[in-house]
């Protein structure tokens, strides 16, 4: 629980120093949905090889 | 009447202009009521446009065609709300450069039409606007964030509509409808004009109940803009004259983990399809996509810091204006590590790179584009194999590995599930939108799928 309200608190500073104002309950909702991104990030950075260039407009 | 016939008839003088958009005003009139997929309607325009193309000659293709476009794109005048209470007295003062190429052409704007709000879902249940009822079963979604789009096209309010993909809003309007639509090449189709969603990833392209029709709509809109540098400077083929071709020789991989992932009566219906490309002359073998699952996670990385890059004026002054689900996406998009997106872009390439050797032994990949049939509206939840997920995560798999890579998909109506509509979705290689509507034509002249139409529609 403790976690939980030092995440909102560090994503709440995140949105105000951007301006943002977003409620509790927005932020709830987006921890909910960062949870699965963030998680597939991590997965997406290990995986990824390391002198992979980033994409541009089109391909390849 | 498809376009080609309409067009014709009206060349020709047995129709005229203003008689094909009384008609098409009048089944707005019966029946969007029950489908809420217009936004707004351009009747006295729309009236006095079509008077004064019949005093001239034939502009092109779509000379007196009625034609409505998603409430994303500008029309001159009208208003442009994205089905969102921000945009909601927006009026646009010039046409989007796809408005501009459909009035080149002697099309008719009927008007704007329902979306998801800013296209960032896949419901089409704007809480400012309502939803979109599927013409199929009206208490059930059709599908977006063009749902407005795939709604008036089943029901033939219109001879054809425009919608905008970004991560699969063309197509999945287009198989929980039953019609056809393509999402163009990324870079194919102009977006100027066009509320934005994410730079890398939004396209603009027409649905319509057959790939003829969509082959027309895609030949007048496509093409290098100036003033839109993410198009690129290619020449756009004659889409129509490329259906004549045939499916004979195309080289087919059928994406067999997206087939076996799907409801089993949709993977049949899948399969079925797929032998009838066969048997149109399509060599056709199974296929792994390399990184499929990874695709999915990819593409938020790249849309969501996009998205709330185009809307931080809004997320900074009006917040509280936009539906909790679309507040929700924007502020995860804000809140990403600033690290994300360039990780999305550099695994993008990765993904592509790989995609790229695969479509190096295929013409045209086929897979479902849907797992599952449309929820009822207020639902947000499906099962699929077995095991309830949300259904916004429902769509990812079968839409984002394409996106991704920018390819040109069109899905294409294959059969019922419960009286409704399944969509086969015919993947290309980038800017060979031509061979993917050749083979999807191939496909409907073997089968009249995409030629039924919802109760609804008389």
């Amino acid at each position: 629980m403790e976690d939980n309200c030092t995440l909102v608190s560090t994503l709440r500073a995140l949105a105000l120093r951007q301006g943002v104002t977003p409620s509790d309950a927005d932020l709830e909702a987006v921890q909910a949905f960062l949870a699965t991104v963030l998680v597939r990030l991590s997965e997406i950075e290990a995986a990824l090889p390391p002198e992979t260039p980033p994409a541009g407009r089109y391909l390849p | 009447m498809s376009i080609a016939v309409l067009a014709d008839r009206i060349r020709k003088g047995e129709l005229s202009a203003r008689a094909a958009v009384e008609e098409s005003l009048r089944h707005i009139a019966e029946i969007d009521p029950e489908l809420n997929s217009f936004i707004s309607v351009r009747a006295d325009e729309a009236l006095a446009e079509a008077d004064a193309l019949d005093c001239e000659p034939s502009r092109g293709l779509l000379h007196g065609v009625p034609i409505a476009v998603k409430d994303m794109i500008d029309v001159a005048g009208a208003r442009t709300t994205a089905a969102s209470r921000i945009l909601a007295e927006n009026v646009a003062r010039t046409d989007a450069a796809t408005v501009e190429a459909l009035r080149a052409a002697g099309a008719v704007v009927m008007g704007k039409l329902n979306t998801h709000e800013f296209a960032l879902g896949a419901m089409t249940t704007s809480p400012h606007f309502g939803p979109a009822r599927n013409p199929w079963a009206t208490d059930r979604i059709c599908g977006g964030s063009s749902g407005g789009s795939g709604a008036a096209a089943a029901a033939r309010l219109v001879a054809a509509t425009l919608g905008t993909d970004t991560a699969g809003s063309i197509r999945i309007p287009a198989s929980f409808c039953g019609v056809t639509g393509i999402r163009p090449t990324s870079g194919r189709v102009s977006n100027r004009g066009v509320v934005g969603v994410s730079f890398t990833l939004d396209t603009v392209g027409p649905i319509a109940p057959s790939a003829e029709d969509c082959a027309i709509v895609l030949e007048v809109i496509a093409g290098h803009d100036p003033r839109d540098p993410t198009t690129a400077d290619l020449p756009v083929p004659q889409y129509r004259r490329a259906l004549e071709r045939g499916a004979d020789g195309l080289r087919v991989g059928v994406v067999t983990a997206l087939v076996d992932r799907a409801d089993p009566r949709i993977g049949s219906a899948v399969r079925e399809a797929v032998e009838k490309l066969a048997a149109a002359g399509a060599a056709v073998e199974e296929v792994e996509i390399p990184l499929l699952d990874e695709a999915g996670a990819i593409l938020p990385l790249i849309m969501l810091p996009e998205a709330a890059e185009v809307h931080l004026p809004w997320l900074r002054s009006r917040l509280d204006d936009y539906g909790p689900d679309v507040r929700a996406r924007l502020l995860a998009g804000l809140l990403l590590p600033v690290t994300a997106n360039v990780t999305g872009r550099r695994a993008r390439r990765w993904y592509c790179e790989r995609l790229d050797e695969v479509m190096e032994r295929f013409d045209v990949l086929a897979a479902p584009q849907m797992l599952t049939a449309p929820p009822r509206i207020g639902e947000e939840t499906v099962e699929v194999s077995g095991e309830e997920m949300l259904y916004r995560l429902s769509v990812i798999p079968t839409s984002s590995p394409w996106t991704l890579a920018g390819l040109p998909v069109v899905s294409v109506p294959c059969g019922f599930v419960d009286d409704l509509p399944v969509g086969l979705a015919l993947v290309g290689r980038r800017f060979a939108e031509a061979t993917v509507l050749r083979l999807a034509h191939a496909y409907q002249t073997l089968t009249d799928w995409h030629e039924r139409r919802p109760p609804i529609a008389g």
